[in-house]
């Protein structure tokens, strides 16, 4: 789920516990904000630290993003290889060093849009991985100015043992394709790679907005390589077991603050379980993640919303079920009623009515192309 | 009186074109200097009727909220160094869609304006006081918890490159390391500004005005002005490419965003929209765009409606403040009042919206946009230095040194609320006194 779907949910917790409520109405609100910060902490720590530790046997990256390059970056240092002009990226460019001969950085012509360089790298980060030791491939985006991207997708077909690339729209930080930003002519870079591959994600991955897509390949007991869509994400962050440390932790100052963040700990790692992608449940003693159930995309807008406004109706009703005598008196489905299940109903009714008279079918954003 | 009600309006909306259409300039500092007339007029003897200056006051925030989207699309063109800051509408003055996006945030406003006045204003006086008493004793928590949603949401910008380690991380958190930078020091001048208000006793409800002007309208001008981008030639479209499914979706988004920030203290529509655009996570720019319109009329119409709400009479935002001072509401007809001069001022300021962005466009191709802003910034420099001296000419260059270093790293602007958020939210916990000793400041 979204981030503020995580956040209100540890606000959530922490106004099920009593003595949250108390110190709230005595002036202190430590007991939310900890619920809070608890409750979005385990993304916090993948987005925000632990991403920019997580090393890469083999990084993809455009070769014209010359005005912000990071420090660190080769065309920083003076890496002979690395400072290249658009007319003079090679297929395989950048710089030397990496597994089996190939470069670690690959540098493609983002004016150009080949994508031979980058199904080349993806398809010899797969067969580097049937050597016994685990491959590491980060995907960058390609940003065109401000708030455009272009968009690009790598399919990874076990069944054809190949690796396709091909280049889409500029999408908006929305992910929103411009019009008429469809390349043409738009050529397919493939790559054969030879290893049996064991799919745990989606088979198609869309590059475009922010930091791009990091892959873990291993090779497992039967021969297969695993792949790891976002290998830093949702790992050891996600476990209830660093849940159940940091509570531990908490709990010198008082036990009431280890509920709290254990509580929006868990609900965090239960949301995510939600998804396709899983989390590592019992980190150190689980080395793999779990997976989703499947039942929603993180990004989707519907359940998101109906998360938040259900966490905002408990966190009323809790805060009312506290005060001792209260002037309004209501029930908790009578409150459901008319904050949840009315406008919710009418929602649904004006929508379904409004789509109807335009037509039938709602207006989808997707992206209508496939490599 | 009906004659009078309708004349007070209309000549209210009329007056916020003009006012709405100079970048920079806020509403609620008119409406100061328009109290302070009052005030001065009833010292001379002369009492003005309610019935004159409510409409009035009502058309001028009204005739702003919906009118003031103009400069903000037109008049805030942005070059390639806004990289990431850039929003929806002024992508499409870079397009030569200036017009379209104009109106389309004005579309938003007409949802938000119909949700006012025939969705919210019946349901209001049953609903709202029961709100009211349940959550009044923990506002200053979900301030806290608001503050802390602002801080760690904002997302490093940088780190996308290069190898792992601690270079690529101080990369990323340069943008996030000023935001926060960015929302202490706001905080710090809002502590010095409640604790020892430079500004003189007479004009202390403008205390907070420079550092606002500061803060958000002055590094606005500037940039404006010393950008580099060229506007391309606007295009008129008769047709908007939206549908009513879209509106039904901005709607929502606007209204939660807009109504949380009129209904709690010191939340502002800028929170409002940010927490909701999260929320109903809306990719659509269109739906961002509408739902924008929308927030942004709930915030400060919403805001003053609320003042007249029976059984909640709930001061929120500055014009529901300085309109306390001149006259408290007792009856529903006040209620209805109210809304009736919301519905009247809103459909005159949408009517009037098409022909004055068209307006803007001719001015634009004859004068540069740049000077536009030159002018701005010394009316609303002007402005300042008429209301608060020397004094609140230095608190206005304060504020614009902190207002600038968004603007310079890439961070949200949001973050200089903390100039209200942090004081406020120390004083509600009741730990604002010890801080402000603690300063230095007792």
């Amino acid at each position: 789920m979204k981030g503020i779907a995580h956040f209100i949910s540890g606000v959530t917790v922490a106004s099920f516990c009593p003595w949250a409520i108390s110190a709230a109405q005595e002036g202190n609100p430590a007991y939310f904000i900890l619920g809070a910060v608890a409750g979005i902490l385990p993304d916090t720590i993948d987005f925000k630290f632990y991403r920019f530790f997580y090393s890469h046997d083999f990084r993809v990256e455009p070769a014209a993003q010359k005005p912000t390059p990071p420090f660190g970056h080769p065309s920083q240092e003076g890496i002979p290889g690395s400072e290249m002009l658009n007319s003079e990226v090679p297929s395989k460019g950048g710089v030397a060093g990496g597994r089996g001969g190939f470069p670690d950085v690959v540098l493609f012509d983002p004016i150009k849009l080949d994508p031979q360089p980058v199904a080349d790298a993806v398809a010899t980060a797969v067969s580097a991985a049937l050597d016994g030791k685990s491959t590491t491939l980060k995907l960058s985006t390609i940003q065109m100015g401000a708030d455009n991207w272009r968009q690009y997708r790598v399919k990874i077909d076990p069944e054809a043992g190949e690796v396709r690339v091909q280049f889409g729209p500029v999408v908006s930080t929305g992910q929103v394709p411009q019009p008429d930003t469809m390349p043409d002519p738009r050529p397919v870079g493939l790559a054969k790679f030879s290893a049996p591959i064991l799919q745990s994600y989606e088979p198609i991955y869309t590059v475009d907005i922010f930091d791009g897509p990091s892959f873990k390949f291993t090779k497992n007991e039967a021969g297969q390589v695993e792949i790891d869509f976002l290998p830093w994400h949702r790992n050891w962050s996600h476990s209830l077991t660093v849940g159940l440390l940091l509570a531990g932790i908490a709990s010198f100052w008082t036990w009431h603050a280890g509920v709290v963040i254990f509580g929006a700990y868990v609900i965090h790692v239960i949301e995510d379980q939600m998804g396709h992608m899983g989390s590592n449940l019992f980190f150190p003693f689980s080395k793999k993640r779990a997976p989703g159930l499947k039942m929603m995309h993180s990004g989707d807008a519907f359940p998101n919303f109906t998360g938040v406004w259900l966490c905002c109706l408990l966190i009323f009703w809790n805060v009312y079920a506290a005060i001792p005598n209260p002037l309004y008196q209501f029930t908790f489905v009578r409150f459901m009623m008319y904050a949840l299940v009315i406008p919710f109903a009418a929602f649904g009714a004006v929508r379904w009515l409004l789509i109807r008279a335009d037509g039938g079918e709602p207006e989808s954003l997707s992206t209508s192309w496939d490599v | 009186m009906v004659l009078t009600v309708i004349a007070a309006v209309f000549t209210g909306t009329i007056l916020s074109c003009f006012l709405a259409i100079l970048p920079g300039l806020h509403i609620y500092n008119v409406m100061g200097l328009i109290a302070m007339l009052i005030y001065w007029l009833q010292g001379m003897g002369i009492a003005a009727a309610p019935e004159i200056y409510l409409p009035f006051m009502i058309g001028l925030v009204v005739g702003w909220s919906v009118l003031n989207t103009i400069p903000s699309v037109l008049l805030g063109a942005p070059d390639e160094s806004a990289i990431f800051t850039v929003l929806p509408g002024q992508k499409y003055l870079m397009t030569g869609r200036g017009y379209e996006g104009v109106m389309m945030i004005g579309a938003g406003s007409l949802v938000g304006l119909f949700m006012l006045v025939f969705i919210i204003g019946p349901f209001a006086p049953k609903f709202l006081p029961i709100v009211r008493v349940v959550l009044n004793p923990h506002m200053h928590w979900i301030l806290w918890v608001i503050i802390t949603f602002i801080l760690i949401t904002e997302w490093p910008k940088g780190g996308t490159r290069g190898p792992a380690g601690w270079r690529k991380f101080a990369d990323a958190w340069s943008t996030l390391s000023a935001g926060l930078f960015t929302f202490f020091i706001s905080g710090l001048l809002g502590f010095l500004l409640l604790y020892r208000a430079p500004v003189s006793i007479e004009n202390a409800f403008q205390n907070i005005m420079p550092a606002f002007v500061g803060l958000f309208a002055i590094p606005w001008c500037l940039l404006n002005a010393v950008s580099g981008a060229k506007v391309p030639e606007q295009r008129v479209r008769d047709t908007l490419n939206i549908n009513g499914d879209l509106l039904l979706r901005s709607g929502i988004a606007g209204g939660i965003g807009g109504g949380f920030a009129a209904f709690f203290p010191v939340v502002t529509g800028g929170i409002g929209g940010l927490l909701a655009g999260h929320a109903t996570a809306q990719r659509d720019e269109r739906v961002f765009m509408m739902s924008q319109g929308v927030s942004k009329v709930v915030y400060y119409v919403g805001a003053l409606m609320l003042f007249f709400v029976p059984g909640l009479y709930l001061t929120r935002g500055g014009g529901a403040w300085i309109l306390k001072g001149l006259y408290t509401p007792r009856t529903i007809g006040d209620y209805y009042l109210a809304l009736g001069c919301i519905a009247l001022a809103g459909s005159i300021s949408f009517l009037l919206m098409s022909p004055l962005t068209k307006w803007t466009l001719k001015l634009m191709k004859k004068v540069d946009y740049r000077l536009i802003s030159v002018f701005a910034l010394f009316i609303i420099t002007a402005l300042v230095f008429s209301i608060t001296g020397w004094v609140g000419l230095f608190i206005m260059s304060v504020g614009t040194g902190i207002g600038l270093i968004p603007v310079l790293f890439g961070s949200r602007r949001l973050n200089c609320l903390g100039v209200l958020l942090l004081p406020i939210a120390c004083n509600m916990s009741g730990i604002g006194e010890p801080i402000a000793a603690f300063l230095g400041l007792l």
